[in-house]
């Protein structure tokens, strides 16, 4: 059973994450403003409760080491907060947007 | 600066297993990425508190492991309180002992279940036994031919103490040879070789006073690297062979365990063996006259400066043993990519 009631700087990832496709850390620390030390754990967490899903980048670009990609899992994609805002009608949150 | 800095916290992130470690890694690689100087440095100092928060996730949830294990055990708490109050009403050499053996047989029981394995392991857990047995008999013996050594108010305290300490060191032997038995191995000998520096240089000094200022400054230059030596070199060469920092510290702060336990010991002989020439403390010699005096109070003196070396000399070795394991692993990522 996913765990309701996110920090908002949890659900500021997850609302990230609802893109379609992969996101990599420093795409998501863009798009959240939170710094590396508060993105990265929040990552695990999600990967621990299998909210989200993560794998190495299979073809890196020649100079630039492989990147780490995350995703929603279809248990993520039903607790991010658009659905939630759906389920209960509330606004979601927003975070201005600082580049780290 | 910051590419040392990405080395520095992927290094630090060995300490991490395998699962953890690569969100650290993924944290580092996304530096390139990020544009300015400063705020890459940021980027990559958030690493650090990654790895500081997952290092304290898992030690908290192996507390807690550890200490549900252990539940079975919880009788022994009130056990542990009756140590002190047994020698607050007499600190004689029958008391002293039977509180010891007490904490040890406690020690013993609790990790009945939990007993080290191989032979390595079990000859570390066999000396430290040894050596916590040893100081119950060597005080006993010293309070009964000396019984000034334990006439002082804060005796009572001292004991109780120097009990609840003896009976943790055996504890955490078993931990650290669980955790591998050559941390424990390495870790016993270099206390040994610590201690017998340590132990015969203090009353050689007082004995042979050291007064040339030059020689003075090498007799302590000499005693530093006898106490903080043996742990650095120990953790340099674990964490050279292992490649990793957990074993390097966990053997400096063992090294000084050992050490400081060591010492204990070989002061307990030597007082008894030389009663009138181990004069350690200069204002004892001031304000005591006859040997029995002087002996007896530099027991009871003393045994303060033993104990505070129980409890610091690991801690020292800890840090003594992390400053060995950055230097040897620093190294060997050079001599692996030069």
């Amino acid at each position: 059973m996913v765990r309701v009631g996110h920090s908002p700087q949890t659900l500021a990832v997850l609302a990230a994450l609802t893109e379609d496709g992969w996101h990599h850390g420093y795409d998501l620390a863009k798009r959240t403003g939170l710094k590396s030390g508060t993105l990265y754990p929040i990552l695990v967490r999600l990967a621990d409760r299998g909210l989200i899903e993560a794998r190495w980048e299979q073809m890196p670009p020649t100079g630039r080491p492989r990147r780490h990609l995350y995703r929603l899992t279809a248990q993520g994609a039903a607790s991010a907060p658009a659905q939630e805002q759906a389920r209960s009608g509330t606004p979601r949150p927003t975070r201005p947007a600082v580049a780290t | 600066m910051t590419g040392a800095l990405i080395r520095a916290v992927n290094r630090i992130s060995r300490m991490l297993p395998d699962e953890r470690r690569q969100w650290v890694e993924a944290l580092t690689a996304e530096t390139v990425a990020v544009p300015g100087r400063w705020t890459r440095l940021a980027w990559v100092l958030g690493g650090l508190a990654v790895v500081a928060r997952e290092m304290a996730r898992q030690m908290l949830g192996e507390t807690t492991r550890e200490l549900s294990r252990m539940r079975g055990y919880v009788w022994l708490a009130p056990a542990v309180l009756v140590v002190p109050a047994v020698l607050a009403l007499s600190v004689g050499p029958v008391p002293l002992v039977v509180t010891i053996l007490f904490g040890l047989g406690g020690a013993a029981l609790l990790l009945y279940r939990r007993a080290p394995r191989g032979r390595a392991p079990v000859v570390v857990y066999a000396a430290v036994v040894g050596a916590a047995a040893a100081v119950a008999v060597l005080t006993a013996v010293v309070i009964r031919q000396y019984p000034q050594a334990a006439s002082g108010a804060g005796a009572p305290l001292y004991g109780s103490v120097l009990a609840l300490l003896l009976a943790g060191y055996v504890v955490a032997t078993v931990l650290l040879t669980r955790t591998g038995p050559d941390v424990a191995r390495y870790a016993l000998v270099g206390g040994l070789v610590s201690a017998a520096l340590w132990t015969l240089a203090i009353p050689a000094g007082s004995l042979y006073r050291v007064s040339p200022a030059w020689l003075a400054g090498l007799y302590y230059a000499g005693l530093a690297a006898a106490f903080l030596g043996p742990p650095l070199l120990v953790a340099a060469s674990l964490a050279r062979r292992t490649g990793a920092a957990e074993p390097g510290i966990l053997a400096g702060a063992a090294t000084g365990m050992y050490a400081a336990l060591s010492n204990l010991v070989g002061g307990l002989v030597l007082v008894l063996a030389m009663p009138e020439r181990v004069p350690f403390d200069s204002d004892v010699l001031a304000r005591h006259h006859t040997a029995a005096d002087i002996l007896g109070a530099n027991v009871g003196e003393d045994l303060v400066l033993f104990i505070g070396l129980l409890v610091v000399w690991p801690l020292i070795g800890a840090v003594a043993g992390a400053v060995g394991t950055a230097t040897a692993l620093a190294r060997r990522a050079t001599t692996t990519n030069p």
